[in-house]
């Protein structure tokens, strides 16, 4: 269920792009997420408490280096930007097996509930997956669902240079005229192959009827950082969420800043991202 | 697919696992439950809102914490009131009459000066799968909502991640979080990043979080074997002059006896190096 962390509080939903990173690999949609939300500073609406979400607390990940309050964060939650209009949903643990499709199901009716302007899906999928002509060129694929086909029509291949998921036929698909009349209920998710996005492709089932798009990068386990930046780029050379002329709030406390097109504040969580230095006295 | 005379096989190919399709028939019917004594089941059908007034709730997890928790806040007049029993291993008990320190239990106790005070004794490992159910079923029958909630909680020092090196550490070390509505701050140095704490004590503070409860999780850090020793039962003592603690505790003069006692019936059950 969501909570709002605030009862009196009221959000004109339909105006808000939700952005929904996926469990995926190397994480890269959570660590986009992380970026978005703490360069635009983005506010804490609600928590989500689920079954099939894994529990996991901690002191706020977005605070100042040197900070010393506690702000305790949950491992589901919904981060606001009334400036962009954008919704995030932060989610920090795995889905527990067995339970993913209650999830989905819940997640998907949410979404519809509060009738989002547009959902933007972003994850990853094994980079060893590829086929040979995915192996050149720009590591992004979308996938868009009819309605933000209709909405945005050639402008994420024209303007940004966003290539469709290249579908993934099986031995057992139908042909794609066999009449069944599939064409018009949606997109073929059958042949779209995503694996290690999480749920990418289940919300995208679900949800398929309002504009969605899928936001996908081929990547490896590994260290992901600079991938969620380059990620972070693409979504804000389409979103416009920061630009470098804008005034933000904290930019001359920021420390960890990664130069670039937009300066994105690196969160303190990701300190010790692959461990601290070693222990000497291993080696006494 | 070709296979063996009376093999079936529920999978399109043996080559390909396609994991979403493994998912939906996994899921265990595995919810813990919650039984109260007869005399809190009267006592509920009696309250107006079909609810037991809470407004003070001590949970303690793990070995260290029961035994900290048992011998210097529930050394009074204390009676047991309910369990909390998940069934899902073949050792675990199912009845409200183990009675020794060491044994995989989840009791719930009840004051008998404060009808308003609970403690939670969790002895066992709550699978991750059956936290959201536990804390559920822990706040169902609890008015809860001008409750201070204290939960202790014992981790190992590998998974404290810091610049210094856990050699360096003055183990056994605590660490403090606080939902947004626990005015005060914990006694203790809060929990730094990039650190996460999971599992119960997780989704419980989760729960008060959300449900704006005041809650303070006490998170000690230890090498000690089992995870339980007389310097970790000792690192919660900062506990002790929290709010609320600090209202419904006794002086207990057998206290170091007791804890010497209580390490030594788990080095007892520890066969790692008979």
């Amino acid at each position: 269920m969501y909570i709002p962390a605030a009862k009196d509080k009221k959000y004109q939903w339909e105006e808000y792009t939700l952005l929904v990173p996926t469990v995926s690999v190397g994480n890269v949609g959570q660590l986009t997420a992380d970026l978005i939300i703490s360069t635009l500073w983005m506010d804490r609406i609600g928590y989500i408490m689920h079954e099939a979400i894994t529990p996991a607390i901690g002191n706020n990940p977005f605070a100042h280096a040197d900070a010393t309050a506690c702000k305790l964060t949950s491992c589901c939650e919904v981060y606001e930007s009334a400036a962009t209009q954008v919704m995030v949903i932060q989610q920090r643990a795995p889905l527990i097996k067995g339970r993913v499709h209650s999830y989905v199901k819940w997640l998907s009716e949410w979404i519809r509930e509060k009738k989002f302007r547009q959902v933007v899906i972003v994850g990853s999928t094994f980079s060893h997956e590829r086929l040979d002509y995915q192996m050149e060129g720009s590591p992004y694929r979308i996938v868009q669902s009819k309605p933000m086909k209709e909405r945005m029509g050639d402008f994420f291949s024209e303007m940004m240079g966003w290539k469709d998921l290249e579908p993934r036929p099986s031995l057992i698909d139908m042909p794609a005229d066999s009449g069944d009349g599939q064409s018009n209920k949606g997109i073929n998710t059958r042949a779209l192959y995503m694996p290690g996005s999480g749920i990418a492709k289940p919300l995208l089932e679900a949800i398929q009827d309002m504009p969605v798009l899928v936001f996908l990068m081929f990547c490896s386990e590994g260290d992901n950082a600079q991938d969620a930046i380059g990620l972070a780029q693409q979504l804000n050379g389409w979103m416009n969420l920061i630009s470098k002329k804008e005034e933000r709030r904290g930019s001359e406390l920021s420390t960890d800043v990664a130069r670039g097109i937009v300066d994105w504040k690196i969160p303190t969580s990701w300190k010790h991202f692959y461990g601290t230095h070693f222990d000497q006295t291993l080696f006494h | 697919m070709a296979t063996f005379y009376g093999e079936v096989l529920p999978v399109i190919s043996r080559a390909v696992d396609d994991e979403e399709e493994d998912d939906e028939s996994v899921s265990l019917e595995c919810d813990p439950f919650l039984h109260w004594s007869g005399r809190i089941r009267n006592n509920l059908l009696h309250q107006p809102n079909g609810k037991l007034t809470c407004n003070i709730l001590v949970v303690a997890i793990g070995p260290a914490a029961v035994g900290f928790t048992d011998i210097l806040i529930k050394h009074g007049d204390y009676h047991l009131v309910g369990g909390i029993f998940s069934g899902l291993r073949d050792g675990d008990q199912q009845s409200l009459s183990q009675k020794l320190p060491t044994d995989k239990t989840c009791y719930i106790y009840r004051s008998n000066e404060d009808a308003s005070t609970f403690i939670c004794l969790c002895n066992m490992d709550v699978a991750v799968e059956q936290c959201h159910a536990w804390v559920n079923q822990l706040f169902s029958d609890f008015d809860a909502e001008d409750a201070y909630v204290v939960v202790l909680n014992t981790l190992h020092s590998s998974k404290f991640t810091s610049e210094v090196p856990t050699s360096d550490l003055p183990l056994p070390i605590i660490r403090g979080l606080k939902t947004n509505k626990f005015a005060g701050t914990p006694l203790c140095p809060v929990l730094e990043q990039p650190n996460l704490v999971t599992g119960l004590a997780a989704q419980v503070m989760t729960y008060c979080q959300a449900n704006g409860l005041r809650a303070a999780l006490y998170q000690c850090y230890t090498n000690a074997r089992r995870l339980v020793d007389v310097p970790t039962i000792k690192a919660f003592m900062p506990v002790l002059e929290s709010t609320p603690v600090r209202d419904i505790i006794r002086p207990n003069p057998e206290a170091e006896q007791q804890m010497r006692d209580i390490v030594a019936l788990h080095e007892v059950q520890d066969t790692l190096y008979l």
